[in-house]
């Protein structure tokens, strides 16, 4: 069979047969679409959460009691930088606030702005901070959400906190953090440290973890045994957890969406199998004509596979497209909430195109294979029964 | 066939042309700052918000987990 000829049937076929195919290829299309979306979001969040962790601490030392972590005695940060190999030693002072009337709660980080780095930290994120003005009254910085969230509530030039005592501390609104940074930062208050404590109603000599680097990785297990023989009541968390916990954080392997899109996918392929093996289906009269006129059943398998063929590899680029457009440029709606969650402040975040071809490709395949599958083996059924009793 | 390919392409110009670089950056300028890398996730008031250094507890039924946190969808 000259092979221009072989195509230019197929040709024919997809585009005279259109109505037929168009049922497949739109449940391909939504199949494809789903899961390229949670893939590109979770991909996206991964990549971006993962950036952050070259700017993260190397341990958090946190005090232990009763099995819960408690305030950190802020005299174990001299008691830290004493061992050997340790560097950075920082306290952090952070915390929930909750905000009783609407149930919703922010998260104040209290930073100490006269620490050099830290104030360099600031300038870097906001530019040039004017800090007479800052400090002329208690000021803080807010997070997107946080800022439209005091505005909802008529909040609009500062925010008044109760603290555990009982007292009302009111605290000025200087600048709202930068939205690009909303994926950390959008319900995040940064406030003075001493002005943190005194909402949370901490002690001078408290904080609520300390932080430090150890820059010779061989040295991580070593210091962690040191800080287990100087204290007795603490928990030390290092970077390589929480990044393990990130990376398996929106790890899709062990979600609720490769179980769900293996559940469709082998549905979908059911009611393809279905349709070819159907015994009065249209597919049956066509294989079997083109039997009668001389077709062998390597040509008919074959004008099958590359038809086929055709319509998973357009599903496919308008699943993924329409992905693409959906998680990149319209920001994901609605999937984003599960992702990022829905109890609190809304967070509005523009996720980072990131596509991981090798993953794209696992998916096409998985996809791919069971759906030529579904369709080959009943055609190869029926084109090796003899033509009238295909056609019956 | 030819929208479709006009479609890769525009894609395909959005993906390598799109600042990576500065998201990636401001997000570790306020890392830098607060030394919290954790994601801003819109949880209930006693879900873990920083991941790791807290616990999910709901004092109203301490035993029993709540159903949307976020580590019972997601694999821990």
């Amino acid at each position: 069979m000259q092979n221009s000829a072989f195509f230019h049937f197929l040709t024919l076929l997809l585009f005279k047969q259109k109505s037929k195919h168009i049922g497949a290829v739109l449940i391909s299309v939504v199949i494809i679409f789903l899961l390229s979306s949670v893939l590109f979001l979770s991909t996206s969040l991964r990549y971006s959460l993962l950036a952050t962790m070259d700017k993260q601490a190397d341990f958090t030392v946190t005090r232990m009691q009763a099995g819960k972590a408690v305030n950190t005695p802020s005299a174990w940060t001299d008691k830290i930088l004493e061992i050997n190999g340790v560097t950075k030693v920082a306290p952090r002072v952070y915390g929930r606030y909750f905000f009783a009337p609407r149930e919703n709660a922010f998260l104040i980080v209290g930073v100490d702005f006269f620490d050099e780095q830290s104030s360099q930290a600031l300038e870097r994120l906001i530019g040039k901070v004017d800090m007479k003005r800052f400090f002329s009254e208690e000021s803080m910085l807010v997070g997107e959400g946080v800022r439209q969230f005091l505005r909802a509530h008529y909040f609009n030039r500062d925010f008044t906190f109760k603290t555990p005592v009982g007292k009302f501390k009111k605290v000025t609104i200087f600048q709202t953090l930068p939205e690009s940074a909303n994926l950390i930062a959008n319900d995040m208050i940064v406030m003075p440290i001493d002005l943190a404590r005194e909402i949370f109603g901490m002690q001078e000599d408290e904080v609520t973890d300390i932080t430090f680097n150890v820059p010779n990785d061989a040295e991580w297990d070593n210091i962690v045994t040191k800080l287990h023989l100087m204290f007795y009541d603490v928990r030390v968390i290092d970077k390589r957890e929480i990044k393990k916990a990130y990376e398996n954080l929106y790890n899709y392997k062990g979600g609720l969406f490769l179980l769900l899109y293996l559940i469709t996918i082998v549905t979908f392929m059911l009611i393809l199998y279905q349709r070819y093996s159907m015994v009065y289906s249209t597919e049956r009269k066509e294989i079997g004509i083109l039997r009668a006129v001389g077709w062998s059943i390597r040509d008919i398998l074959k004008l099958k596979f590359y038809e086929n063929l055709v319509i998973v590899i357009v599903s496919f680029i308008i699943g993924v497209l329409l992905a693409y457009l959906y998680v990149f440029v319209l920001g994901a709606p609605l999937l984003d909430r599960l992702f990022l969650g829905g109890a609190n402040l809304h967070n509005h975040v523009s996720f980072v195109p990131v596509v991981e071809f090798g993953t794209l490709g696992s998916v096409f395949l998985f996809y791919a294979i069971p759906f030529l599958a579904a369709v080959l083996i009943p055609a190869w059924k029926i084109a090796v029964t003899p033509p009238k009793e295909a056609m019956l | 066939m030819s929208f479709l390919m006009l479609c890769v392409a525009l894609a395909a110009g959005h993906y390598i042309t799109y600042g990576r670089e500065s998201g990636r950056e401001m997000l570790q300028k306020i890392t830098a700052l607060t030394q919290i890398p954790s994601a801003s996730l819109s949880v209930a008031w006693y879900e873990p918000r920083i991941r790791l250094y807290e616990d999910a507890s709901n004092p109203a039924y301490p035993q029993m987990q709540p159903i949307d946190r976020m580590d019972f969808v997601y694999a821990k």
